[in-house]
Formats: structure tokens, sequence, C-alpha cells
């Protein structure tokens, strides 16, 4: 092998731009790359230093050194300089003794380096070898490559040099990137943000043979530290618990919200399929969080982390400083929306999750490590999660509820308390006339006082009045963003099904042999329209505050709908069976609310029999005395007994996989509640298959 | 038939009666169409025909399947690498997950095909310049030479160091586009057969020059 050289890249232009400048998008994301490497290389000693970096200067280096295995010189060629083969998506695991689930994400951290300056000088060597191999790579040089004109496409006209120097000691190994040409100035806040970050990836309470340690120096700034998570940030929370687990007795702690003294006590049910679990969840109220905010302000309350023997899994090692693009694994954060007042956001809460390799094997690492394999083991984990935060949301509206009525009946004391002054003061002047001059501004002012209390209870009535309908409005527009969401999909998509249509006619018409196709895209088109007017109809009507009040026949009303799905269920070999009575006139009611029902419903049923072999959508209206009943029924694949209730909630759904959004029932429940109903799902009418929905509704004849 | 044309896609429920295929169809008459909704049926077809010069056309998003079209092209390259698919999107590139991309970009025989902008032509010209590096891959090369030379097709022309066994031409076609141990040996000894002949008839040339001089 040469002692000299030069080392080319594997990669275009737009690969490198795409890579490095969008992906990696921020100085600490970088870096946290880069030490993520070092986490995959064994290291269990990283130092990171900062050389006056809080102005470019001439001596300005940031440099990340680590005692891990090292590179080799067919590494650096074969793995460090070629993207999107890095040898960590092949091997999950570093090599032993240690073992570690690999944490760097498939060879982008290398291009961090971009990021921080223009220059790095890599240096590293293997265990036993004798030379210290040394390559750099200038930026600058990429960067000037890619602005010229023309066809330069490759970066393989460009070299890197390397070179070998002599080892004092062979047992040593290693890796030190050092970067120049610091691209950016650090303040000290930079620093220690990515102090917080890099602090999050293995556990505050794990314990390892192989401890993964980061100290970070920075002398401008006096910082020498090992970033390791400190527990004591979580001792202000303003609630917290622990959830434990024990194999050998076969149990599971679990949270449970105690209605009358207000707290959260432990409880143990058997071990779930997953696994035992522990599980500390810290939660911070508004006072909680200020003062969090105060007291540590470069770290942030993100939400609950995974790990597994104490290194996180998910969210998956990453720093995202925008709160909007972090990634909502648990679906902790889109369950907000159903109540945001009472709903626990990842802003409010740490929590730990600590899995085991040997614990829990059935919790699987996706292949793109970002998640879990999607197994039923899995849901029930995070359904198991998001069940333990139901118990501090129970707090929350506990505490709501009595701080409202603290509020409330502090205003009507003082209320109160001047009317008894005013009659006392009015009872002495009436014993001691002689008084009544003197104590006349006083009981003036006092019934000034009174009025003024008074006012304040009337307003602080009338402000809670409008709260109340402002929350509702509030609450319906942040549906209505997210459902517009899935509409925009459907719109697209049938504005895509009337372009193609639309193409082929501009095309190829007219064409005699054709003729009859013509006819059929026609149709389809007009179909498809009809389909684009619905769901704008649907739109609209959930975003009306004003529903026109009605007589309708509840017959007519159904046979339509169900009428307008008949190309639905041809399409789909659907047998339809209505059973209905006679006339049924239901007075002063609105009737997109039973558009909307019945829509969902089938809808829901359409999806639930479209795999099955016996397909059939059944509806039957009952009336008893007083009572409107409506079944819907299908033989579609059912819904477990646990989630009779839970599937009624807003993106609550079982269907997620095959794009089930969780609105459709939600809708269902909001609309039938509107008209005075109530909603359940009971045991299929048909057995051991399939749904069926029961509506009761208030009748009289 | 020249070479299959395979549409993966969830909305395409017409089947060869889409405009989109059918369209298509009639514009590239050499190809044989066909339609998948099902991403696995879809997955499955294009396994089972590894061994025909195939381009496939796949959806990114599938409502309703666990199966999605990052995955099926992952499971296209855990068998061949060489196949050229076309991944469509209602969504621009911009909206697609970024370790999706990532995925991507480290694929050689991809493109992408904005189903909201792209017209019926912009996919035809896609085809066309699939078919012009068709040309000059080795396996197609292989593939017209069986087709103007049948005789030479049952011919065994290869076969390794100390093994019975050996191939014939049509049998490295099918090792070659299905990517086995056999056929990606076969393609790198082939070139590095032709280099090295290049080589040693440059050097010959040179010396032919030199003693010429």
């Amino acid at each position: 092998m040469n002692e000299h050289g030069a080392l080319k890249w594997r990669f275009d232009v737009s690969t490198f731009r795409l890579i490095g400048r969008d992906l990696i998008t921020d100085r600490v994301t970088a870096l946290f790359e880069l030490v993520k490497n070092c986490y995959d290389a064994n290291a269990t000693d990283v130092t990171i230093t900062f050389n006056n970096v809080s102005s470019k200067q001439s001596d300005s280096f940031i440099s990340v050194a680590d005692n891990g295995i090292g590179m080799s010189f067919v590494d650096i060629r074969d793995k460090w300089m070629v993207i999107g083969t890095s040898n960590k998506r092949e091997h999950s695991y570093t090599p032993e003794p240690i073992k570690r689930r690999c944490v760097g994400e498939k060879g982008i951290g290398r291009f961090a380096v971009d990021k921080l300056g223009d220059i790095v000088n890599i240096r590293t060597k293997q265990i036993n070898e004798d030379k210290w191999l040394e390559v750099v790579i200038d930026w600058n040089a990429y960067f000037d490559k890619s602005k010229e004109k023309g066809e330069i496409q490759l970066f393989t006209d460009i070299e890197n040099e390397y070179s070998y120097t002599d080892a004092d000691n062979i047992s040593e190994h290693g890796t030190r990137l050092l970067i120049t040409g610091v691209r950016e100035a650090w303040a000290k806040g930079d620093i220690m943000r990515f102090i917080s970050e890099i602090s999050k990836i293995v556990s505050p309470f794990a314990d390892f043979s192989y401890p993964f340690k980061i100290r970070v120096i920075a002398p401008e700034f006096n910082i020498d530290t090992l970033a390791s998570r400190n527990i004591d940030d979580v001792n202000i929370a303003t609630l917290s618990f622990t959830l434990d687990y024990n194999t050998f007795q076969g149990y599971q702690e679990v949270a449970k919200y105690n209605e009358l003294s207000g707290n959260i006590e432990i409880d143990k049910i058997p071990l779930k399929s997953f696994g035992g679990i522990r599980m500390r969840v810290y939660y911070f109220d508004e006072t909680a969080r200020r003062k969090y905010r105060k007291d540590f302000p470069n770290n942030q309350i993100d939400g609950i982390k995974i790990y597994r023997d104490g290194v996180i899994t998910t969210p998956f090692a990453e720093n995202e400083h925008d709160d909007d693009k972090k990634r909502d694994i648990l679906g902790i954060d889109k369950r907000i929306w159903m109540n945001i007042f009472d709903r626990v956001s990842s802003r409010e809460i740490i929590g730990l999750v600590e899995i085991t390799k040997e614990g829990n094997p059935l919790i699987i690492d996706a292949t793109n490590r970002q998640d879990f394999v999607d197994n039923e083991e899995y849901k029930e984990l995070k359904d198991f999660i998001i069940k333990q935060l139901d118990c501090i949301e129970n707090y929350k509206k506990y505490r709501r509820k009595a701080k409202k009525k603290e509020s409330q009946g502090t205003l009507e004391v003082a209320g109160q308390n001047i009317l008894d002054f005013i009659s006392s003061v009015e009872s002495i002047t009436r014993d001691n006339p002689n008084l009544k001059e003197s104590f006349a501004p006083v009981i003036e002012q006092a019934k000034k006082t009174g009025k003024a209390v008074r006012t304040a209870i009337k307003e602080k009535k009338e402000a809670e009045e409008e709260f109340a309908r402002k929350e509702n409005i509030y609450m319906s527009i942040m549906s209505l963003q997210e459902y517009a969401i899935h509409i925009t999909h459907a719109v697209r998509t049938t504005l895509n099904k009337i372009r193609d249509r639309v193409e082929y006619f501009d095309m190829f018409f007219p064409d005699q042999d054709e003729e009859e196709l013509f006819k059929r895209y026609a149709k389809e088109m007009f179909r498809e329209f009809k389909v684009l007017n619905r769901v704008i109809d649907y739109m609209l009507s959930y975003s009306q505050s004003n529903l026109h009040p009605e007589d309708i026949e509840l017959n007519d009303t159904i046979r339509e709908i169900y009428s307008e799905y008949a190309p639905i269920f041809t399409s789909n070999q659907v047998i339809v069976d209505l059973v209905l009575p006679g006339k049924i006139t239901l007075k002063d009611t609105r009737k997109q609310f039973f558009r909307d029902i019945f829509q969902n419903l089938l809808d829901n049923s359409v999806k639930a029999v479209r795999n099955t072999d016996k397909k059939i959508v059944r509806c039957e209206v009952v009336l008893e005395k007083e009572k409107l009943i409506i079944l819907v029924s299908d033989t579609g694949y059912g819904i477990p007994v646990e989630n009779r209730q839970w599937v009624f909630g807003i993106y609550n759904t079982t269907t997620q996989e095959q794009g089930g959004a969780g609105i459709g029932l939600y809708i269902v429940k909001t609309r039938v509640e509107s008209l005075k109903g109530h909603i359940e799902i009971i045991d299929s009418e048909f057995g051991d298959i399939g749904t069926t929905v029961k509506i009761e509704l208030p009748f009289k004849k | 038939m020249n070479y299959k044309l395979v549409f993966i896609d969830d909305n395409m429920r017409e089947g060869l009666e889409h405009p989109f295929v059918r369209a298509i169809g009639k514009k590239r008459k050499s190809a044989e169409l066909s339609v998948f909704i099902d991403p696995s049926k879809g997955l499955d077809y294009v396994l089972n025909n590894l061994n025909s010069k195939m381009i496939v056309f796949l959806d990114y998003k599938f409502d309703g399947y666990s199966l999605q079209g990052i995955n099926v092209l992952k499971e296209i390259r855990k068998r061949t690498s060489l196949l050229y698919i076309v991944m469509m999107s209602a969504n621009s590139i911009n909206q697609i997950a970024g370790l999706d991309i990532l995925e991507m970009i480290n694929e050689n025989y991809i493109w992408f095909f904005d189903r909201n902008n792209g017209t019926i032509d912009d996919a035809c010209n896609l085809i066309d310049k699939i078919n012009r590096l068709w040309n000059v891959r080795f396996d197609c090369i292989l593939e017209n030479w069986i087709i103007k030379h049948p005789n030479d097709a049952n011919k065994k022309v290869f076969s390794q160091p100390g093994q019975e066994e050996s191939y014939t031409w049509e049998r490295i076609l099918v090792e070659l586009r299905e990517q086995t141990p056999i056929g990606k040996m076969f393609e790198k000894l082939i070139n590095q057969f032709y280099i090295y002949n290049l080589t040693t008839k440059s050097e010959q040339n040179a010396e032919d020059n030199n003693s010429i001089q």
C-alpha cells in the first residue's frame, strides 16, 4: 500500500447537496451525528473540544476524539467515503465484546463535518496497527467544483490527501476528527444545548459495564463537563410516578388516578405481551414549566423516550430543535386535538421507558431503526404508555375544576363580606345617628365596591361562557385543520383520476374503435365529480355552525344515502340488507347529521368487508317506545371488545396501517350526541364475525 | 413483445383499462403491460419475472395496505439491483419522508414520476430513456444477441474451475437478471476480461508502434 496517496468520494453533486445541506440542518445535529459515530465505534470515552469558536479566528477548531476501534484504509475508502452503503445497516450491533446497538444513521454523520467547518483532518488507528492514518478533506473544493457550470456531475475528480505516521504505541486505537475553518461562531448557549441533547443518548438510570462518557471542553466559556443527563432536573415536576414490574411474580405496575384524593396510585396487573417495562413519568404544569425553562434554559421538556438496555431507541437519538418537526412515534401529540385543555402533550412531560433485549424480545427494532416493528406487542406497548398518561389527564381536569371553583368562591365570598360590612355599618348608624354623617362616605364606598364585585362576578361568568363557546369553536377548527389534510388527499386523488381521463381524451379522441371506452371514461369522470362534490359538501357541513333544522323522512334519507353508495357496493361485491319499518318522520332535525353518520359507518363497513369472503352490510331501524334504534352491521373483521369505546375517540383507529385516520367514528359520535342520542358497539348481529353499531335516538310518535 | 411494463398502484383499479396505462400501451406498443393494485401481488409478479426486461411503475403510498412503495422497492432490491423502478407519487419529492429519500437516492436504477404534474408523454419519455440505457447494459446486450443468434442460446460457454456444472448463455442471462452470485461473478469476470484484453491490446499496439519506430 502506498504511504501517501489520494482518496476519492463516490457520489454525485446532487446527492452531496441533498444529504449535506438538507438533512443536516443545524450544527448541533451535525455534532450529534459525529458523537453517534463514536458510540458505534465502541468508544467508551469521547472528548469534544471547542477551541476559540465564539468568533471566527484562525486557530478556531472543533475536535471529536474517541478511543473507539478506529478505521482502516479500507474502512475509509469503502465505508466512510461511500454514502448509503453504511456498514451499520448490515450490522445493527457493534463488534464484540461491547455489542452495542448502532445509533448512527446510514453514514450521514460524515457529512456533518461539512456543516461544521471547511477542512477536516481525520486521524485514525486500529489496535495493533503501527501507523496512524491521516486523511484531509477540504470541503471548499467540492463547493467550488459544484458551482462550476458544465457537465461535471461527480466528485471523482477531487482527491483527498492521505498519509501515514508512525505510532508510538501500537495498542492505542481510536479516531480524531479535527475540524478547522469553523463555519459559524458558537455561543455558550449553543454548546450547552448540544450538551443537553447529547446527554440523552444514554439513560440516566442505566448501569453499564461499558460506559459511554462524553466530555465537552470549551476553555473560553470555562466548560469542562461530562455530558450526562441529570435526573435532578425532574425534581421540580408537579407530579411524577414510577412503574416497575416483576417477572417472577408476573406483574406489571400501572398508574391509576384516584378521583377522591386527586392523587395517582400504583396498581398491579398481569404482565403484558410485550414483557415487563420500567417507566418513569414527570409531569410539569404551567408554573413548573416556567421554572424549568428558567432553571434549565438549554434543556427541553420533550416527551417520552424509550431506552433499551440503557441506550435510546426511540425517538431515535435525534436532535430536532423545532418541536413541530419531532416524530410523534408514540402518538402522544396527535391525541391533543381531541381535548386541547386536558390532553397531555409531550411538551408537558419527561418520560423514560426502559426495556431490555432479553426481557422484551418481541419489541423488535425496525430495519430503519427509527421505530420498532409494528407488531401486536409494540401496539400494546404504545397503548400501555398512552393509557398511563390518562391518569395525568384526569389529574389536569381535577386541578382545573378545583381552581375554577376556588376563584369563583373567593369572589362570591368577597361580595358577601362587603354586603355584611355595609349591613353592620348601617346597623351601627341606626343605633348612633350622630355617626351617620361620618360613616356616609364609607358606606358609599363599600356600596360602590360591592357593585364592582357583583359586576366582576357577572363579567367572570360571561367570560367563562364566552371561553366555553370559543373552546368549542377552537376545537372544531383544530379538528377541521387535521381533517383538511385528509380531504385534500381525497380531492387530489379524485382530480388525478379525472385528469388521466381528460388527457386520454385529448390524446386519442375521436376513435371509432374505442367509442365505448370513451363513453365509459366520460361516465367515470361524471362519477368522480360526484365524489368530489360529496367530499366538498362533507367538508362544508363540518364547518357549518348553523345547520338548518328540517323535517325528514328517515327511510327516504337512508335509502338516498345507500343508493349513493351503490357503485361502491357493486365494485366491492357487497350485499346490502336494508330492514326499514313504515314511515318515520323526524321533526326539526338536521339531515346532514344523518348523512355524516351513515356515510362514515358505510365507509367503515366497506373497508372492513373488503378482504373477507362474506360481504354483507346490514341496516335495521327499530321503533321502540320513545326510542328509535338504528343498527348498522357488517361481516367485516370486527372490533375487539376492549376497543369498543376507544374507537369513538378522535384519531383512535385500529386501521392506521390501512390508512384509517380515526376521524370517522368520532364524527359519528359527535353527530349522534348532537341529536341527543347515544351510540355504542354491541355484539355483532352476525355472531363471531363483523361489527354492529347501535344508535339510540329520542323519538316521539 | 420487447419488454414488460408493470404498474403497481392501488388507484389503478381499472387495470389495463386505466387511462394512464392504456395510453402508455398505445404509445409504446412493444411493451407488455400488467397492473396490480395490491402491492404484495405486484411484488410477487416482479420477483417471479426477474429474468425479463422490465420497468416497474411503483406507487409510493398505498392506502389500506401495510406494504408501502418503499417496502416493495426494498424487497425487489434484495433480489436484484438491475431492475428499473419508476417511483410514482401524488406528492412532490420534497414531501416524501427524508429517510425514504435516502433509501432511494442510493439506488442506481430509479426514477421519480410526479403523478400530479407529469403527463403521459413524460412517462413515455422516461420509458424511452430507460430503453436507451438498456442498449448498453450487459444483460440486455446478451439478450439481443440470443434473439439474433438463437443457435447460441444453448451453447455451454462458462463453467467454474473444479465444478462440473456448466452454463449456457440462456442460463447466464437468468443468473444475471436475478443477480445470483454466479451472475454477479460472471459479469465481473467479463468486465475484467475486456479491461485486460483492451489493456494488453493497447500495450501490444504501443510495442508494435515502438518496434516500427
